[in-house]
């Protein structure tokens, strides 16, 4: 065989190779678990559970949106609804256009927790859209009813919880240093994927399990 | 110089396999989810590594001008998403979504290295050893 040939071959065949090791390392490698001190962020279902699962998230991201409409349901139906999951939301606001929303939705959570999910579930859908008037979050608000209007105004006038969003930004990027970015996902402080319920539900069982 | 360009068609498949490692190590290992910009150069990357290795084993110089065009695509894409991050503002949601390096990279090397610019670097030398291939 030709010399260029072998050569074609033996640099495929090492590429392949490294790929491989590549994925063996990183998927055989357990993740550091970090410690969050989560008291005061957003937080839905048993305040006693064994496990705490955390969410980093930005809510004009559209990954977030993915993960709010497809994983989080599973979650919440297989996990919180039976007490054995806390879920806790760290709301940041990184993306230009952002803030107002993540006010808005703070807002939301502060004064009627219990309408806050349907809210960010209709803020989220819009995450492409270039910028989200204040007029629409308040107009959203009334749609998804339930929801203190004036003092959601009020809040939005004077950026009530700005504070709170730059105190959660620094968090957040303590927490993930050089890897920053949302949506981010902890169970028990272990970082995993928000690509895929499985994923989730793989870290949350191996917890169980070890806990009983 | 003969020498080089004997093997030109080889390095620039080099390359595009570099990107290719580089990039499913990034979207399919460390799962970082690519935004819409890195899903066009990806478009025009992915290809570029079957044909030009296909070409590189049979010595076949007329690939050129398949692969030429989709390294040039790919570099415009590159270098409109680099100068994005220099310019935000050439950069809106509508062209880019909210990925995470679209707009916002993942790194800085020196303040301006950013991911991008190692795609379009990757693309233009792509492009130029195709074209020195040529050169009899």
């Amino acid at each position: 065989m030709e010399r260029k040939k072998i050569l074609v071959l033996s640099t495929a065949a090492a590429a392949i190779f490294f790929l491989i090791i590549g994925a063996v390392y990183h998927f055989s490698k357990e993740p550091d678990t970090v410690v969050l001190e989560t008291i005061g962020f957003p937080s839905f279902g048993n305040r006693a559970a064994k496990i705490e699962v955390v969410i980093i998230e930005d809510f004009r991201c559209c990954n977030c949106k993915e993960f709010t409409e497809r994983v989080f349901p599973q979650i919440e139906a297989r996990y919180i609804e039976s007490g054995q999951v806390r879920f806790t939301i760290v709301p940041v606001a990184f993306i230009a256009g952002s803030k107002p929303i993540a006010n808005a939705a703070l807002d939301v959570y502060r004064n009627s927790p219990e309408r806050f999910f349907a809210y960010v579930k209709e803020i989220l859908p819009r995450c492409q859209s270039n910028e989200i008037p204040s007029s629409t979050l308040l107009q959203i608000a009334k749609m998804v009813g339930g929801i203190d209007l004036a003092q959601l105004e009020n809040c939005m006038q004077t950026n009530c919880h700005y504070w709170e969003l730059e105190k959660n930004l620094q968090w957040a990027q303590a927490v993930m240093g050089k890897d920053f970015g949302t949506p981010a996902l902890y169970v028990n402080g272990k970082p995993t994927s928000t690509r895929s319920f499985e994923a989730v539900q793989s870290r949350i069982d191996q917890i169980l399990n070890e806990v009983q | 110089m003969k020498r080089f360009r004997d093997y030109a068609l080889f390095l620039a498949w080099t390359v595009s396999l570099i990107g290719v490692i580089v990039s499913l190590y990034f979207g399919e290992i460390l799962q970082i989810e690519p935004c819409r910009l890195c899903w066009y150069q990806r478009a025009f990357l992915f290809p570029l590594v079957v044909i030009l290795g296909i070409a590189a084993y049979k010595d076949d110089k007329k690939i050129t001008i398949y692969a030429l065009p989709l390294a040039l695509l790919g570099a415009l894409f590159a270098l409109y998403q680099t100068l994005g991050h220099w310019f935000p503002f050439l950069l809106n949601s509508s062209v880019c979504g909210q990925g995470k390096e679209c707009g916002a990279p993942i790194f800085f090397i020196l303040g301006f290295v950013s991911f991008p610019l190692f795609s379009a670097i990757g693309f233009i030398l792509i492009a130029g050893l195709l074209f020195l291939s040529q050169k009899k």
